[in-house]
C-alpha cells in the first residue's frame, strides 16, 4: 500500500516534468498514437482481402486487437522505460537505486512514466469500444468483469516479460532488443486469433512464454466463438499465467541484482 | 557492544574480459581472455559508533569498491561483512534506512525537479515524518547555505551546489552511518570549508559515524581521527593519522629565504629538495630548533618557515617503500 503511494508520488514527479514542455508533449502523444494507428490500419487492410480469419470476422478480431493492444499499451506505460536499464548498468547509475531502502524493481519502475503512451491506451480502448458496440455485445456485468480482468492480467503478463527481459541484461548487457522483439512481437501475435498460427508456435505462446493467454481465450468466449466443449476455466488462463510470471520475474530480478558489478568509480 | 561496521577478510574480484589482438584472438579460438582483478584483497577492520574515519589510497586502490560492499551494492567475492548487525547485500533494504551515501560523481537527486522536491520525494522513499524532515532541512539550509537554490531544478545547479544538495540528501533521514566518497570534489574553498564544518557538526552533535574517502587530504587532516589506508586492494595502515605521520618520520620542510641567492645549503641530516632564487626548501627529520640554529649560522637568513608534511606526501612515502 505504502509502495503504491510512493509509486504515485515518484511518477507524478516525472509526469510533471514531462508536461513542462507542452508542445513537445503534444507531438510525442501524436507520434506514439500514430504508430499504434498504423497497426489498426494493417488489420483493416487484411480484412479488405479476406472476410474471415480462422472463423473470426473483422469486428471480432477488432475486439481481440483492442484488448491485446490496450494491455500492451498499459504495460508499456508502466514498465516500457525499463529498456533504459542497460544504459544505467553500463554507466553505473544503478548504484543510487540500490542505496535507497525500497525494492530496486519498484524504484526502477517508478523512475519514469511515459505520459505520451497514454494516447496509445486511449486509441486501443476506443477500438475495443467501437467493435464491442457494433457487435451488439451489451454490458452484462460478468462480461465487463471478464474484460477488466483480462486487461489486468494481460498488462501484468506483458509487464512481467519486460521485467524478466530487462533483468537478463544484468548478465548480458545487449539483450534488450531480444526482449523488445518478444514484447512488441507479442503485441502483434496476441492481436490475432491463435488459430492462425502453427501448432508449435501456439503451444509455445500458451505454455512457455504465455503471451497467448493475454487475450485470446477470454475474448473467444465474449464474442461467442468458444467451442461448447471448452471448460469455462480456460477463459481464466490469464490468471495463473500472470501469477506465475510475476513470481518468476521477482525471482529473476533478485538474482540479477546480486550480480550487479557497477563500474569503476 | 560490537562494532558498527565489521569487515573480515573482505575481498572482491572483478573478472575482466579482454578482447586482445586479432592474432591472439585467433590463437585462442576467438574466446575473450578472462583476467581476474582483485580490487579488494583480504581487508579486515572494525569501525565503532561515532567514529570519523578517513579511507585513503591512490586511484584504483579499491576504496569505492569497499564502500559498495559495505552498502550492499556489490556482493563480496569472499570474506564477511556486517554493518549494524546486518548482512549488507542480503539485508540491503533494511540497512539502507540507517545509512546515507554520497558518491561524488553520482547524484540521487531528481534531475528535472527543484531541489526542494527531491527532498520531498526522498522523505517518502525513506519514510521520514514531515515535521522531522522539515527541521532537518532547516538545519541544512543553514549549515550548507542551500537557501539560494532550493527552488532551482537540479539540472541547473553548479557542481558545488549540487554536491551540497546531495550531502543534505544523504543526511535527511538521520542515518547513523554515512559514507562519503569524495564529497568535496570540484568545490571551491568556501564551499569546502562549509562542507567540512557541516560534517564535523553532524559527527560531533548528532553522533553520526562517518567514513570519508577523499583525495583532498586537507579534508582528512581536519576531520578524521583515524585513517585506513588501502593500496592495490590491501589495507596497509589502520590507526591514528598522527601515528602514520610518526611512523614515516616527521619529514618536515624548512623554507629558508636568504638575502642573496646562495648555493644549496649543505648540513648533516637535511636535504635541499627545491630552490627558487633566494628561497630553498630543506627536508629534515630531526629536531627543528637544532636545524634552524645551524642554518642561521651558515647563511644570512631573511625569513624561516616550517612546513608540516601533508598527508599526501606521507602516503606517497608509504607507497614508495
Ligand atoms: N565494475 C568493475 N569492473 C571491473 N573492474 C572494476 C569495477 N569496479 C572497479 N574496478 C577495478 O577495481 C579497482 C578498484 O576500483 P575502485 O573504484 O574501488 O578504486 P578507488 O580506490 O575508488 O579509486 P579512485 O580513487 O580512483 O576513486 C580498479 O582497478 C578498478 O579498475
Ligand atoms: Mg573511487
Amino acid at each position: 500500500m505504502d509502495d503504491a503511494r510512493l509509486y504515485l508520488r515518484l511518477v507524478s514527479g516525472r509526469a510533471r516534468s514531462q508536461l513542462q514542455y507542452r508542445w513537445g508533449f503534444v507531438f510525442d502523444v501524436l507520434g506514439a498514437t500514430l504508430v499504434g494507428a498504423l497497426d489498426l490500419v494493417a488489420v483493416l487492410v487484411l480484412f479488405s482481402n479476406i472476410a474471415v480469419m480462422d472463423g473470426w470476422s473483422a469486428l471480432e478480431v477488432c475486439v481481440l486487437f483492442g484488448v491485446a493492444q490496450t494491455a500492451f499499451a498499459l504495460a508499456d506505460l508502466l514498465v516500457g522505460h525499463l529498456d533504459r536499464l542497460p544504459v544505467e548498468l553500463r554507466a553505473g547509475t544503478f548504484d543510487t537505486v540500490l542505496l535507497q531502502p525500497r525494492s530496486s524493481l519498484l524504484l526502477m519502475i517508478a523512475s519514469d512514466f511515459s505520459v505520451r503512451r497514454v494516447g496509445q491506451v486511449a486509441l486501443s480502448l476506443a477500438v475495443l469500444a467501437v467493435a464491442w458496440t457494433r457487435l451488439g455485445l451489451g454490458v452484462a456485468l460478468l462480461d465487463v468483469a471478464l474484460v477488466t480482468l483480462t486487461l489486468v492480467t494481460g498488462t501484468v503478463i506483458f509487464a512481467a516479460i519486460w521485467v524478466i527481459g530487462a533483468a537478463t541484461t544484468f548478465w548480458t548487457i545487449d539483450t534488450m532488443e531480444l526482449t523488445n522483439s518478444l514484447t512488441y512481437g507479442g503485441r502483434q501475435l496476441t492481436s490475432y486469433p491463435l488459430g492462425i498460427y502453427h501448432a508449435w508456435l501456439r503451444r509455445f505462446v500458451v505454455f512457455v512464454v504465455p503471451l497467448g493467454c493475454v487475450a485470446y481465450f477470454p475474448v473467444r468466449h465474449l464474442v461467442g466463438l468458444e467451442p461448447a466443449s471448452t471448460s469455462p476455466l480456460v477463459r481464466l488462463a490469464g490468471v495463473p499465467a500472470a501469477a506465475g510470471l510475476v513470481v518468476v520475474a521477482g525471482f529473476v530480478w533478485r538474482a540479477a541484482v546480486r550480480t550487479y558489478r557497477g563500474t569503476g568509480s | 557492544m560490537s562494532a558498527l561496521v565489521e569487515a573480515e577478510h573482505l575481498a572482491k574480484t572483478f573478472v575482466r574480459r579482454q578482447r586482445g589482438g586479432l592474432r591472439q584472438g585467433l590463437r585462442r579460438g576467438l574466446r575473450p581472455v578472462r583476467a581476474e582483478h582483485r580490487a579488494v584483497d583480504d581487508v579486515s577492520f572494525e569501525i565503532a559508533e561515532g567514529e570519523f574515519v578517513g579511507y585513503l589510497g591512490p586511484n584504483g586502490a579499491g576504496k569505492s569498491t569497499t564502500i559498495k560492499m559495505l552498502t550492499g551494492i556489490l556482493v563480496p567475492s569472499s570474506g564477511r561483512v556486517q554493518v549494524a548487525g546486518l548482512d549488507p547485500s542480503r539485508q540491503r533494504v533494511e540497512l539502507a534506512r540507517r545509512v546515507g551515501v554520497v558518491f561524488g560523481q553520482r547524484t540521487q537527486l531528481w534531475w528535472d525537479l527543484p531541489l526542494r522536491d527531491s527532498y520531498e520525494l526522498l522523505r517518502h522513499v525513506y519514510r521520514v515524518p514531515a515535521a522531522d524532515a522539515a527541521s532537518q532541512l532547516d538545519r541544512f539550509v543553514d549549515l550548507l547555505d542551500l537557501g539560494a537554490f532550493l527552488d532551482t531544478p537540479v539540472r541547473q545547479l553548479s557542481l558545488g551546489q549540487r554536491m551540497r544538495g546531495d550531502l543534505a540528501a544523504a543526511f535527511l533521514h538521520r542515518p547513523s552511518l554515512v559514507y562519503l566518497d569524495e564529497p568535496t570534489i570540484g568545490l571551491d574553498v568556501v564551499a569546502k570549508a562549509a562542507v567540512r564544518r557541516f560534517l564535523a557538526a553532524e559527527n560531533a552533535e548528532q553522533g553520526t559515524t562517518i567514513v570519508l574517502t577523499s583525495h583532498d587530504l586537507a579534508d582528512v587532516e581536519r576531520l578524521c581521527r583515524r585513517a585506513l589506508v588501502i593500496d592495490h586492494g590491501r589495507l596497509v595502515h589502520d590507526g591514528a593519522l598522527a601515528d602514520l605521520v610518526a611512523r614515516l618520520g616527521s619529514g618536515r620542510t624548512l623554507v629558508v629565504t636568504t638575502v642573496d641567492p646562495v648555493p644549496p645549503i649543505e648540513l648533516p641530516g637535511t636535504e635541499v629538495v627545491r630552490t627558487d632564487g633566494p628561497k630553498q626548501w630543506l627536508r629534515f627529520d630531526g629536531n627543528p630548533a637544532a636545524v634552524i640554529a645551524a642554518v642561521a649560522a651558515a647563511v644570512d637568513v631573511v625569513d624561516l618557515t616550517i612546513e608540516e608534511p601533508s598527508v599526501e606526501q606521507v602516503i606517497a612515502r608509504l607507497f614508495a617503500r
